[in-house]
C-alpha cells in the first residue's frame, strides 16, 4: 500500500463509531478525525463514501446493486450456498450482516489475499457502477466477489450495505461541512462560505478535496457552472392568505405551483442538461424540454428553473402529476413523449451568459427571465401576478386550483429576495389546498358544449362540457371539461351522436362562464369518474354555497364508457348532490 | 511488429472462451518465443495459466515484447459465426491502437478490435505440490462434472490408491462418479496415500468445459483441502492450465 493511500478499515472503524452514537456532535468529531487522517488525494472519495455514494448526485451513477446478485457475490466469496444465505437474509433482515455473518465463517479459500485499500474498494465499486449491457450482471458479481474475498466480516457489512444502497448512517451534508470547516479552514464558524461553494456546485467530495488542498481559499474557485445542478432554493408554507401576506410585509408576488415535476434545465449553446429537484441528471427522460429551453430562451448560457406538466396531447389539457411517472423510463422515451407531451412553466433564472444572477432579488430576476424567454405553445412563464391584499391572493389560488395546479408559491419582493440556494426559508411560501374532497363514486353529467380536438383528435371533439342539475331553477350549471376515458370508437360516434342537438349559441338553461366552440340542447348523459370535488371560481355548480363567489368542479374527470341513455337530462346528478358529495368527502390533506 | 497465422481459427475461438471463463479483459504477453497470459478471477478464487509457443501458430513474427489487451467478451463476439477451416490472421494497427483479425475461408472477413490500456499487476504462480495426479480423458471428466452441478453448487473431489471419486450432495439428490484407476478413461493414475477436498462447481464446471472443446486429455492433480491444478495437454507444446482454490467444509 502506498502513501497516497489507506486501508479500508479506517473507514469501517468510523462507520461503526457513527452507527453506535445518537449525537451530531460527535458524529462531527469522528469525521474530523477520519479527514485529517486521509491523504489529501482520497479526501473527496472518503467523503462520497460516508454518504454511501461514489460520486456527486448529479452525475447520475448509481451504485444500488439488486439484493439477489449480492447474494450471489457472497456465496462465491465465502462458498456458501445461494439458498443459505438467501434464508440467513430473510432471518437478519440485513445483507450487510448476512455478509459479514458468511465471511466470517466462510469456506472459499483464496489463492492470495491482499487487505483491502480505500482506494481498490472506491475503484473497485466504481467498475460495478459503470458496468452495463450483456454480461454487466455477471460482471458485477464478479467484482463485488473479489472485494468481499479479501474483506474481514465487518468490512464485508459495508461494502455490502453500500453497494445495494443501503449504506444509511445519515450523516447530513451539514455535518460534513462542519467537519471540513472544523479539519481545514480553522472552526465551525467558517461554515457558511463552505456552505454556499456547496449549494452552488451540489459536490461534497470535490469541496473537501478543494479545501483539503488549500484550505479557506480553496472555496473561492466554486462558482455557478453549468452543467453542475445548483441546490435548489425551497418553499415554507403557510396556511391562510393573511398570514403569508404578513410574512411577506404586505406585499409579495403570487405563481401558479403546477401540478408538474421541479426541473433545473442548464442550456449551454445548442445542448440542454436537466437536473430533478433531487439533483438526478434526468436529461433523457425530457428530449422535447431539453429542445425547448435550447430554442426559447435567448442566452447563449443559462440555467432556469421550471415546472414540467403532462399535457394530454389530444385536449391540451393539463393531467396529474402521477402521469409524467411514464416518463421516467429508460426505453422507450419516444413512444412516451407522444403520449405524455410536456409544457414547461418557467418560473426562476439563476445564471444568464456569464452572469450569477441568484444574489439578485426576486422581481428583477423575474424580469431578466420575461426578457430572455420567447413563449410559445408549450413554453410559458409561470402564471404570475403582484398582490397586496388577501382577496387578490385567494382569487389568484382558486383560478390556480380551476386550472389543475396544485395551489400557489407566494414570493417574497423586496431587495433582499434573493436566491438562496438549498435553503427552506420565508422568501418563498407555498399554499396548497387544506382540505380536499376525493371522489370516489361516479356521477351522471350532461353534455352541454364541445372543444374542438387537436392532434390525433383533430376533426373530431377534443373535450366535452359537463354540467350538473338544478332542480329548483331547472337549469344546468356547468362542473367540468372532460377529455379522458374515450376511446377511438367514442370520439369517432361522438359527434354523430350530437349532431342532432347543436344550437349556435349557449343554450338558455345552461350556465357557465366557459367558452365551448360548440353548444348542445342539454340531452346527452355521461356516467364520469372524478379524482376529486373542489373550489372553482370558473364553474357555477354549487355558486356560493361553500364560499362566496366560488362554484365547485371536478378535477380530472374522465368518461366510464358507460352511455347514460337511459337517463334524460333531469336526471343527472344534481347540484346539490355534488353539494353534499363535496362535504361529505371533505377531508384535511395530510402537511 | 507483431504478426500471427492461426491455420484452425476455431481452435483459437475455443480457447479465448477458456480463458474467458475466468476474466473480462485478457492481457497478453506477447514475447519473441511466443503468446502467454496468466490472470485471475476477481475474486482470486481461480486463475488461468496459458501459453502458445511460435511453434503453434502457423506463421508468428514478434520483433519486441509488448502487452496486449482485449475485452475478450468483445472478441469472442466477432468470432462467433468462425467456422472450422477457416484462418485467422492477427496484426497490431499501432497507429489506431486496434487489434486486426483477418478471417480467411471461403471469402475474406476483417474485424477490429480497439487495445485497452493493460493493468499493471502481476499474477505470481502458486507454490503446490500434490499428492494425487490423475490424467484422463476430458469428456469423461466433463461429464461427471455436469452430472454433479445438476444437483449441488460444489463437488468433492477425493482419491485414493485405487480410484477417483468425485460427489456431489444437496438435498434434492446426490450424485456420486467413481473412476477406478484401471478404467479405460483413466491414462495416468498416481496417488500418494489419499487425497480429498471440496471445491465449487461453477469455476469447475466452466472450466472443465472449456478445456475440453480445445483437449481430449486433461490432468487433474490436488492435495488435502488444497488448490487444484487443471491441466490440458494443447497440440504444440500450448498450454491451459488452471488453478482453483478450495472450500474447507
Amino acid at each position: 500500500m502506498g502513501k497516497e493511500d489507506m486501508n479500508y478499515s479506517l473507514l469501517v472503524e468510523m462507520y461503526e463509531r457513527i452507527e453506535a452514537t445518537t449525537k451530531r456532535l460527535e458524529i462531527t468529531d469522528y469525521l474530523v478525525d477520519l479527514f485529517k487522517k486521509t491523504p489529501k488525494k482520497l479526501i473527496d472519495k472518503v467523503v462520497y463514501m460516508t454518504q454511501g455514494k461514489l460520486h456527486p448526485d448529479y452525475m447520475g451513477i448509481e451504485l444500488g446493486i439488486a439484493e439477489k446478485l449480492a447474494i450471489k457475490a457472497i456465496s462465491l466469496s465465502s462458498g456458501a450456498g445461494e439458498v443459505e444465505v438467501d434464508k440467513a437474509l430473510k432471518k437478519i433482515g440485513d445483507i450487510g450482516e448476512a455478509a459479514a455473518k458468511f465471511l466470517g465463517k466462510k469456506t472459499q479459500v483464496t489463492l492470495f489475499h491482499e487487505p483491502l485499500t480505500v482506494s481498490r474498494v472506491y475503484e473497485t465499486m466504481d467498475r460495478i457502477a459503470l458496468s452495463t449491457g450483456e454480461g454487466a450482471q455477471e460482471a458485477k458479481i464478479k467484482l463485488l466477489a473479489s472485494l468481499l474475498s479479501d474483506a474481514e466480516p465487518e468490512e464485508a457489512k459495508y461494502i455490502v450495505r453500500t453497494v445495494t444502497g443501503k449504506l444509511r448512517l445519515g450523516v447530513a451534508d451539514m455535518t460534513i461541512l462542519d467537519a471540513l470547516a472544523v479539519a481545514f479552514c480553522g472552526s465551525k464558524e467558517n461554515r457558511p462560505p463552505l456552505e454556499r461553494a456547496y449549494n452552488l456546485s451540489s459536490d461534497l467530495g470535490g469541496l473537501a478535496a478543494a479545501v483539503a488542498e488549500r484550505g479557506l481559499e480553496g472555496v473561492k474557485k466554486f462558482k455557478i457552472t453549468v452543467g453542475k445542478p445548483i441546490r435548489p432554493m425551497l418553499a415554507e408554507r403557510l396556511a391562510s392568505p393573511q398570514e403569508i401576506l404578513e410574512k411577506m410585509g404586505g406585499r409579495c408576488a403570487v405563481e401558479y405551483k403546477y401540478d408538474g415535476e421541479r426541473l433545473q434545465i442548464h442550456k449551454e449553446k445548442d445542448k440542454a442538461t436537466i437536473f430533478s429537484r433531487r439533483l438526478e441528471n434526468i436529461t433523457h427522460h425530457y428530449p422535447d424540454a431539453c429542445q425547448l429551453v435550447v430554442n426559447h430562451v435567448q442566452a447563449s448560457a443559462a440555467i432556469v428553473e421550471c415546472e414540467a406538466v403532462a399535457i394530454n396531447p389530444d385536449t391540451g389539457e393539463m393531467m396529474p402529476f402521477q402521469e409524467l411517472m411514464h416518463r421516467r423510463r429508460k426505453y422507450g422515451i419516444q413512444e412516451a413523449m407522444k403520449l405524455y407531451p410536456v409544457s414547461l412553466f418557467l418560473f426562476d433564472l439563476l445564471y444568464a451568459d456569464g452572469e450569477d444572477l441568484t444574489l439578485k432579488p426576486y422581481p428583477e430576476r423575474r424580469r431578466v427571465l420575461e426578457s430572455l424567454v420567447e413563449e410559445g405553445e408549450s413554453i410559458k412563464l409561470a402564471k404570475a401576478l403582484v398582490v397586496d391584499n388577501a382577496e387578490a391572493l385567494e382569487k389568484f389560488f382558486e383560478e390556480a386550483v380551476a386550472e389543475g395546479c396544485e395551489g400557489i408559491l407566494a414570493k417574497a419582493v423586496y431587495p433582499e429576495s434573493v436566491y438562496r440556494a438549498g435553503a427552506r426559508e420565508w422568501l418563498w411560501i407555498k399554499y396548497k389546498r387544506d382540505y380536499q374532497a376525493l371522489l370516489t363514486d361516479t356521477v351522471d353529467l350532461v353534455v352541454v358544449g364541445a372543444f374542438h380536438g387537436r392532434g390525433r383528435r383533430a376533426g373530431t371533439y377534443g373535450a366535452l362540457l359537463l354540467a350538473a342539475y338544478n332542480e329548483k331553477e331547472d337549469v344546468f350549471p356547468t362542473v367540468c371539461k372532460i377529455g379522458s376515458g374515450f376511446t377511438d370508437e367514442d370520439l369517432e360516434k361522438l359527434p354523430r351522436m350530437l349532431k342532432d342537438y347543436i344550437i349556435p349559441h349557449k343554450h338558455a338553461r345552461v350556465v357557465t362562464q366557459m367558452k365551448a366552440d360548440v353548444w348542445f340542447t342539454p340531452s346527452l348523459v355521461l356516467e364520469v369518474l372524478g379524482a376529486e370535488i373542489t373550489l372553482s371560481p370558473v364553474h357555477p355548480c354549487g355558486i356560493n354555497r361553500i364560499r362566496k363567489g366560488s362554484g365547485l368542479a371536478i378535477r380530472f374527470p374522465r368518461f366510464t364508457g358507460r352511455y347514460r341513455e337511459d337517463k334524460s337530462p333531469e336526471d343527472a346528478t344534481t347540484e346539490d348532490e355534488i353539494v353534499e358529495l363535496y362535504l361529505k368527502r371533505l377531508k384535511k390533506v395530510e402537511a | 511488429m507483431f504478426r500471427l497465422v492461426i491455420s484452425d481459427s476455431r481452435a483459437w475461438k475455443n480457447l479465448m472462451a477458456a480463458i474467458s471463463t475466468l476474466v473480462e479483459e485478457a492481457s497478453f504477453d506477447v514475447k519473441p518465443e511466443g503468446l502467454a497470459l496468466r490472470a485471475m478471477d476477481p475474486s482470486h478464487v481461480a486463475m488461468v495459466d496459458f501459453e502458445y509457443p511460435k511453434e503453434s501458430f502457423q506463421e508468428y513474427e514478434c520483433t519486441e515484447p509488448s502487452k496486449l489487451c482485449l475485452d475478450i467478451g468483445d472478441m469472442l463476439k466477432l468470432m462467433r459465426r468462425v467456422e472450422a477451416g477457416e484462418t485467422l490472421e492477427l496484426t497490431l494497427d499501432p497507429q489506431t491502437n486496434h487489434l486486426n483479425m483477418k478471417l480467411t475461408g471461403k471469402y475474406k472477413r476483417r474485424f477490429s478490435l480497439p487495445l485497452l490500456q493493460p493493468s499493471v499487476s502481476e499474477v505470481p504462480t502458486p507454490k503446490l505440490t500434490f499428492d494425487a495426479q490423475i490424467k484422463m480423458d476430458a469428456d469423461c471428466l466433463n461429464d461427471a462434472i455436469t452430472d454433479i452441478s445438476n444437483v449441488s453448487d460444489q463437488v468433492k473431489i477425493e482419491a485414493d490408491e485405487e480410484k477417483l471419486v468425485l460427489t456431489g450432495l444437496s438435498e434434492t439428490g446426490n450424485v456420486v462418479v467413481e473412476f477406478e484407476r484401471a478404467n479405460q478413461a483413466v491414462l495416468d493414475f498416481q496417488v500418494k496415500g489419499e487425497a480429498k477436498a471440496l471445491y465449487g462447481v461453477s469455476f469447475l464446471q466452466d472450466m472443465v468445459k472449456a478445456g475440453a472443446a480445445s483437449s481430449k486429455v486433461v490432468s487433474v492433480e490436488f492435495s488435502t483441502d488444497k488448490p487444484v491444478k487443471i491441466d490440458f495437454e494443447l497440440p504444440l507444446q500450448g498450454k491451459l492450465t488452471y488453478y482453483l482454490a478450495p472450500r474447507l467444509e
